[in-house]
């Protein structure tokens, strides 16, 4: 369980990040606050676009630049700033300290190389920097990835682990591979997992299993999760927490039953009234009108202003992420605070 | 009619061209490589009323005149009739263009036809069609070109219809794969769920999205083109003297070589500067046209 | 209930053994004994995961495939028995929505020529002329919810809903009776998913629309349709009334694909 009082694990503060193009500098993100604590798990959702995947691609400095750019900002790492690491440094943070999982369990994962040989791999480059991962290797180190290899493939699920160990990637369903590669980002004993839409491309009964491991292991191992996903329904089963993204700032942070029960934003409204539930009659579900502001030339103040109903003049500057109730900040100088469906 | 005004805003006019140009600036090499090209068109059109000896172009000699050294008469000096080498290589810029770009447009036509028939209709056509196709590439083009030549005797037409002959196949297996692929593609499956007769389905739907990589081919191999009718001309079977061509005014120059060796310099590199212009281009092309098919 | 429109009676579907690199690989069934009923004005839904065979059945309803055994039959009649010619002119009368917005439109053509081509290819049943054409054109891209100005625009300056909306516009042209559409929002981000599934409801009470509604979404399919059917490795293992499916599920498969599926619920407390 989340422990408020402990120091966060990770804190981006107004994140900003442009990226040129033919058209112009698009400002894609435009001052994201999060804030992870060990044990948590933070829903990142948001339509395409909004800047979620960037999000997590710029914890692992994994954003090309140029064209990307970054004018302002910090992301607090366990206390170090990333933005001030050099390369090197990150290098060693990355997939090491900070594990990351992407949409597409196939193009992730090398098709001429075992599985085993693959996980062995990434534990020995862990143990490189620390050589705790592979605790006392009495018959030398290899022979310690090995096991500790088949020790994860098991923990995330993986029957007859030390057999599977020799198969190839293209043995396994795209279920299995998720797995593997939930495995391969465990195993140098990260203290944060970005995953980046894990379960978009895999079946509703298999999506249910993955996510329940990712749920299990954040409780094993207490780390702490970003789910990055357009699905709310998938962070309403999976997360503690959720961040609203549009337009690239967070709209509105809070924890899971809270967002959904009272969401405040009214663009986080709009995204539930969007979402068929079991009580939606047919005809009933709203859309959302008008679309995406242009990122080169965005709106001032509250990119959501353009359609939003309860827009004043107010909303010309951009409204700053704040605390509606503790734990519960939103961005936005009209919060709509009756209850849902009122 | 609730509130279907969808995202009714109208997106913004494509401005798909300035893109394009965009694109291709960013690449140093292909905007040198159309400058170049752009040279060598405009001595394929111009080259024969530019030509400081225009007598000479039409086949006038000067015995008195014979292998001078470079001047500022002469830049490039004399060949053995005494001829202005200069006004011979403006002049034949225009047969090597031309019959290049009569190969390139004759093997792509024909290649296109047969490779998309070939993918379109797939079973017994296919096989047929590409065993021929790999027959033809079998043969040496050259040889094969040499062959056709001596059949069909000496000349401007025969040389192209030769160099064709052995051309093709290039163009179908790339239209064939092409073809094979864009046949997966969903919108061909709505048109044939639409109803669509085969010809609509290829003419429409798949050709129009695989002429990218053929204008692409067709740009490459413009500069190997000219080099086979320069080769052509250089073993005596391409034009009939005196119209001048590059391939024989090496096939001459190189009797005389190394002494005289102005006389092979102006035709060596205009062709130099036709091959790599026309490849520059073709590179950047793709880039813009078919950034998948780089490398 | 009223006439059936679309009935899919035993069909099957072998793809034969394909010869590997390595010994001969094994026949796969993609359908097997798949019988359903479709009624005229009805929303039907198909769910299934990956590798369950409702593409295969999809293209085997477009005869874009041959069902190895069985028949479908449109309003009674066996479409396997229509000659190459009545075929084309059905074809008008069924047609599909596809899921990807991207790639289901021709890149090269202009929204007028996407718009206009079923009229064009069934000139024959829909004679108009290319002003007539273009008008059409105009009056479907209006009843999609976009504007006649959009006609001379190229797919790729849309948006994903709005491309969408042009390929609903392309399969209502021939004048279709049913409509299959193949997870025509799964695409989609859910605040236009929520626009597109309003304006397929809205379509279906003013044109009378049968559809045929594939997808493994569990929330759209309920919100959607009338009927369900459930299939999973190329058999139907349950169909029913999608209320009564989603209360009192019948089988295992059933259960667990509702048990799995994700869903906003507001907690309470």
């Amino acid at each position: 369980m989340p422990h408020p009082e402990a120091p966060p694990l990770l804190e981006i503060s107004d994140l900003h990040l442009t990226m040129a193009s033919f058209d112009g500098v698009a400002h894609v993100l435009n001052g994201v606050d999060l804030t992870v604590r060990r044990g948590e798990v933070w829903g990142l959702v948001g339509e395409s676009g909004c800047g979620k995947s960037l999000t997590g691609l710029s914890i692992s400095r994994l954003v090309p630049t140029p064209p990307a750019r970054y004018p302002a900002g910090e992301i607090r790492f366990n206390g170090t700033d990333l933005m001030r690491l050099r390369p090197r440094e990150m290098q060693a943070l990355r997939g090491r300290r900070i594990g990351m999982i992407f949409q597409d369990p196939t193009t992730n994962l090398n098709p001429t190389a075992r599985i085993g040989d693959q996980l062995v791999d990434v534990a020995l480059a862990a143990a490189a920097h620390d050589p705790t991962v592979l605790g006392p290797a009495p018959g030398g180190a290899r022979r310690a990835a090995r096991a500790l290899a088949a020790e994860m493939m098991q923990r995330v699920g993986i029957d007859d682990a030390a057999a599977r160990l020799r198969s190839y990637p293209h043995e396994f369903s795209g279920g299995m591979r998720q797995r593997v590669l939930i495995a391969m980002a465990l195993i140098g004993r990260p203290d944060l997992l970005i995953a980046d839409e894990p379960t978009t491309a895999l079946d509703v009964s298999v999506q249910a299993q993955i996510l329940a491991l990712l749920k299990r292991l954040v409780a094993e191992h207490g780390i702490g999760v970003i789910l990055i996903t357009h699905n709310l329904a998938v962070v309403a089963q999976t997360c503690s927490h959720v961040a609203v993204m549009y337009a690239g700032n967070v709209v509105e942070a809070a924890p899971v039953a809270e967002l959904i029960g009272a969401p405040a934003h009214p663009y986080t409204r709009a995204l539930l009234a969007a979402i068929p539930t079991r009580e939606t009659r047919r005809g009933e579900l709203r859309g959302l009108a008008g679309s995406v502001p242009d990122l080169i030339h965005p709106p001032p103040g509250c990119r959501f202003a353009p359609r939003c109903a309860r827009a004043t003049s107010v909303c010309q500057t951009l409204p700053p992420l704040r605390p509606l109730t503790p734990g519960h900040l939103v961005a936005c100088y009209h919060p709509i605070t009756e209850p849902a469906g009122a | 009619m609730s509130e279907i005004d969808a995202e009714a805003e109208l997106p913004a006019p494509s401005d798909g061209l300035a893109r394009a140009l965009h694109r291709f600036r960013q690449s140093r090499l292909s905007v040198v490589g159309a400058a170049m090209v752009a040279v060598v068109l405009f001595f394929a059109v111009f080259g024969q009323q530019l030509a400081p000896y225009p007598e000479q172009v039409a086949g006038a000699v000067d015995t008195t005149a014979r292998f001078l050294p470079p001047s500022m008469a002469h830049p490039f000096g004399t060949n053995e009739l005494g001829q202005d080498v200069l006004s011979l290589t403006m002049a034949g810029t225009a047969v090597s263009v031309l019959a290049g770009f009569g190969v390139v447009l004759i093997g792509s036509l024909v290649g296109t036809l047969v490779g998309a028939i070939a993918g379109f209709a797939g079973g017994w056509v296919d096989e047929v069609l590409m065993r021929l196709t790999d027959l033809t590439l079998t043969i040496p083009s050259l040889i094969l070109a040499m062959a056709i030549a001596a059949a069909l005797g000496p000349g401007f037409q025969n040389m192209v219809i030769a160099i064709s002959v052995s051309w093709w196949p290039g163009y179908a297996r790339l239209v064939r794969g092409e073809v094979l692929a864009a046949r997966e593609e969903v919108y061909v499956t709505a048109a044939r769920a639409l109803g669509a007769i085969p010809g609509r389905v290829l003419f429409r739907h798949i050709l129009p999205n695989c002429v990218s990589p053929i204008i692409v081919k067709m740009s490459l191999d413009m500069g190997f083109a000219i080099l086979t009718v320069a080769g052509l001309g250089f073993i005596g079977i391409g034009v009939r003297p005196p119209t001048p061509e590059w391939g024989a005014q090496l096939a001459v120059a190189q009797a005389y070589m190394p002494n005289d060796w102005w006389t092979a310099m102006a035709p060596g590199m205009a062709m130099f500067l036709a091959v790599f212009g026309f490849n520059l281009l073709g590179d950047g092309l793709r880039d813009i046209l078919d950034p998948k098919g780089r490398r | 209930m009223p006439e059936p429109i679309l009935e899919i009676r035993d069909v099957s579907k072998t793809y034969p053994a394909r010869a590997g690199l390595f010994g001969r690989g094994v026949a796969v069934a993609a359908l097997r004994r798949v019988s359903l009923s479709v009624a005229r004005g009805e929303s039907f839904g198909l769910v299934g995961e990956s590798g369950s065979g409702k593409t295969t059945l999809t293209r085997a309803i477009l005869r874009l495939e041959t069902p190895s055994a069985g028949q479908i039959l449109y309003r009674g009649e066996d479409l396997a028995k229509l000659s190459a010619r009545a075929l084309r002119a059905w074809r008008a009368k069924v047609q599909i929505v596809f899921q990807d917005p991207y790639a289901s439109l021709n890149p090269r053509m202009t929204v007028e020529a996407i718009v206009t081509e079923p009229m064009v290819i069934h000139r024959r049943a829909m004679p108009l002329s290319s002003t007539q054409r273009r008008d059409r054109a105009a009056e479907l891209l209006a009843l999609v919810g976009l504007a006649p100005q959009h006609l001379r625009r190229h797919p790729h300056e849309f948006s994903g809903g709005q491309r969408q909306r042009i390929g609903i516009a392309r399969a209502l042209a021939s004048g279709p009776d049913l409509l299959l559409l193949d997870e025509p929002t799964s695409a989609l981000d859910v605040s236009v998913q929520a626009q597109v599934l309003n304006l397929l409801i809205d379509l279906q009470d003013r044109l009378g629309l049968t559809y045929f509604f594939i997808s493994h979404d569990l929330s759209v399919v309920r919100y959607l349709c009338d009927r369900v059917a459930l299939i999973r490795h190329g058999v139907v293992e349950e169909v029913g009334q999608t209320q009564q499916i989603f209360d009192a599920p019948a089988t295992e498969y059933a259960r667990m694909l509702i048990a799995a599926a994700p869903e906003v619920r507001p907690f309470t407390g």
